[in-house]
């Protein structure tokens, strides 16, 4: 592991009793990478994000910023942002938006003066400046999920693992995503690490992609590595998704040739 | 002196219902409702031992319902199982050993049906004394644990990776808990005493605008409905517990007008 590698990921396996969820997955993240997992339903991407962070009982060696994760520090977990891919909480969580960005920041930024503009300056960049008083429970799917990345990124984390981030986010939201990821990426050199069901997100923003069906089908550039072989490993014979590429203007895609009537 | 008894009984009955207000809030956050009466109801277990080896048998209570509710995290870890259901084996099973035990106590038992009710009359100088010093330590633990609570109670996932030990963290809410339920046994009893932690919480829920609000109201609440039930219970000759229970009923379903 070199100093430019900011995650590595070494012969990581998790076990549910008798099922391996996922099986011997090495990959690295060199520092600025954006890389995206992507793998068909139950192939594991979310064990393994929630594997790298330590949240799950797993074989295997995981070095996030040079360090064992249960050797970093408290204070060292700031480098860290992780948005999950949902909260479970009651309807009517009361606890507003502004409260628990303040909890999380405690710790850093006790004074709160300095709590205070980092949050306006944080939710105004998510542009949910007007959301600071709402309780958690009213807000909308969308609403919530910008909340949880502007928690993730406030105390302005080198690694961003994000687990399915766009879920119950519009196309407008989506897109605004995308090009806030990059932007963050470019300007501030955030790694980011995320997991999408969504394939058409890797041509979009991604460095780096790491193709997961239980066990590494593939990782590296998209262009070097997501050959349509790779796929339809991936994804099995029927995978379509990707094929789009592969369609020439004018002429049926491959997947749809035999259907004359959708031509 | 006939007014000493009346004024233990406020005075326990305040610190109860700031203590079951103050955790119910968490309670309800955290989806564990089913668990603090659980916990209560592990609690007969616990009195029913105290009786038959001639200890406090709130002490055993204690005892008892921490070691019991210590095993339900890593059982709920390990078994494939539910919380819910966890808890619905563990809580008949102990009542049951419950129940076996007290078959075994020999000679008439009066105090069991204060347990099972409460009698917050009956609160001697001595029982004044050990909710006192049990009530400052769980307000110094709740005191240290409170930031960190708050953000397990969104997210545990998130709080284990900014660096909360969270099953430590869980251990020692569990024993907050359990420490609370017990005090508050003596007021309303085993049956009733989830009550006092829960209705006061969602009551504050249903009216409140943030997280302060919430433990505002929750406590006034809480303290509200004992002060109210206590004063009815004796000007009415009427049970405590379920005059106190009744009183914050009342308040919860007056707050639904009032939902935001």
């Amino acid at each position: 592991m070199n100093n430019d590698t900011i995650l590595s990921v070494k012969n990581l396996s998790v076990r549910y009793q008798d099922f391996e969820a996922i099986s011997n997955i090495s990959f690295e993240l060199k520092r600025g990478d954006i890389a995206i997992i992507i793998g068909p339903n139950g192939a594991g991407k979310t064990t393994l994000l929630k594997a790298i962070l330590d949240l799950l009982p797993h074989e295997g060696e995981v070095r996030i910023l040079g360090k064992k994760i249960s050797e970093i520090s408290r204070e060292e977990r700031a480098r860290i942002g992780y948005v999950s891919q949902k909260v479970d909480i009651i309807q009517n969580f009361p606890v507003t938006v502004k409260e628990l960005l303040e909890l999380s920041i405690k710790k850093t930024y006790p004074k709160s003066k300095e709590q205070k503009m980092k949050i306006e300056q944080y939710l105004d960049l998510l542009h949910i400046s007007h959301l600071a008083n709402k309780a958690i429970g009213e807000l909308s799917g969308g609403q919530q999920q910008r909340f949880l990345i502007a928690r993730a990124l406030i105390l302005s984390p080198e690694i961003l693992l994000l687990d399915e981030p766009i879920a119950g986010i519009d196309i407008t939201g989506e897109q605004t995503f995308y090009e806030f990821i990059t932007c963050m990426n470019k300007q501030y050199g955030i790694t980011t690490l995320l997991v999408s069901h969504d394939v058409t997100v890797v041509e979009k923003i991604a460095s780096k992609v790491i193709c997961v069906n239980r066990t590494l089908i593939c990782e590296g550039k998209p262009d070097e590595v997501l050959s349509e072989e790779k796929f339809e490993e991936l994804y099995g014979r029927e995978a379509s998704v990707y094929k789009h590429k592969f369609c020439k203007e004018g002429e049926p895609c491959e997947f749809y040739k035999d259907r004359g009537d959708l031509k | 002196m006939i007014y000493g008894f009346f004024l233990r009984a406020i005075v326990v009955g305040v610190i109860s219902g700031f203590l079951c207000a103050f955790i119910g809030v968490f309670v309800i956050l955290r989806k564990m409702a089913f668990f603090s009466h659980a916990i209560a109801h592990i609690a007969l277990t616990g009195v029913a031992i105290g009786f038959l080896v001639n200890v406090n048998p709130l002490a055993s209570a204690l005892g008892f319902s921490v070691v019991v509710g210590m095993l339900i995290p890593p059982l709920i870890e390990k078994s494939r199982l539910s919380v819910d259901t966890i808890i619905g084996i563990l809580l008949p099973s102990s009542m049951a050993i419950g129940v076996i035990l007290l078959g075994f106590v020999k000679g008439y038992k009066p105090d069991l049906l204060s347990y099972l009710f409460g009698d917050i009359l009956a609160v001697s100088s001595k029982d004044l004394y050990i909710i006192l010093g049990l009530a400052v330590f769980s307000i110094v633990l709740m005191y240290f644990i409170f930031n960190e609570t708050t953000i397990m109670s969104f997210d545990e996932d998130w709080a284990k990776v900014s660096g909360i030990r969270v099953k430590y963290l869980n251990y020692l809410f569990v024993l907050l808990l359990s420490l609370i339920v017990i005090i508050s046994i003596k007021i309303v009893g085993i049956i009733l005493v989830s009550a006092l932690v829960i209705i006061p919480g969602a009551a504050a829920i249903n009216i409140a605008k943030n997280l302060r609000e919430t433990f505002i109201y929750s406590i006034l609440i809480g303290i509200l409905g004992e002060l109210v039930g206590i004063i009815a219970s004796y000007f009415l000759n009427i049970p405590t517990g379920p005059s106190i229970v009744l009183t914050i009923s009342i308040i919860f379903i007056l707050t639904l007008r009032r939902r935001k």
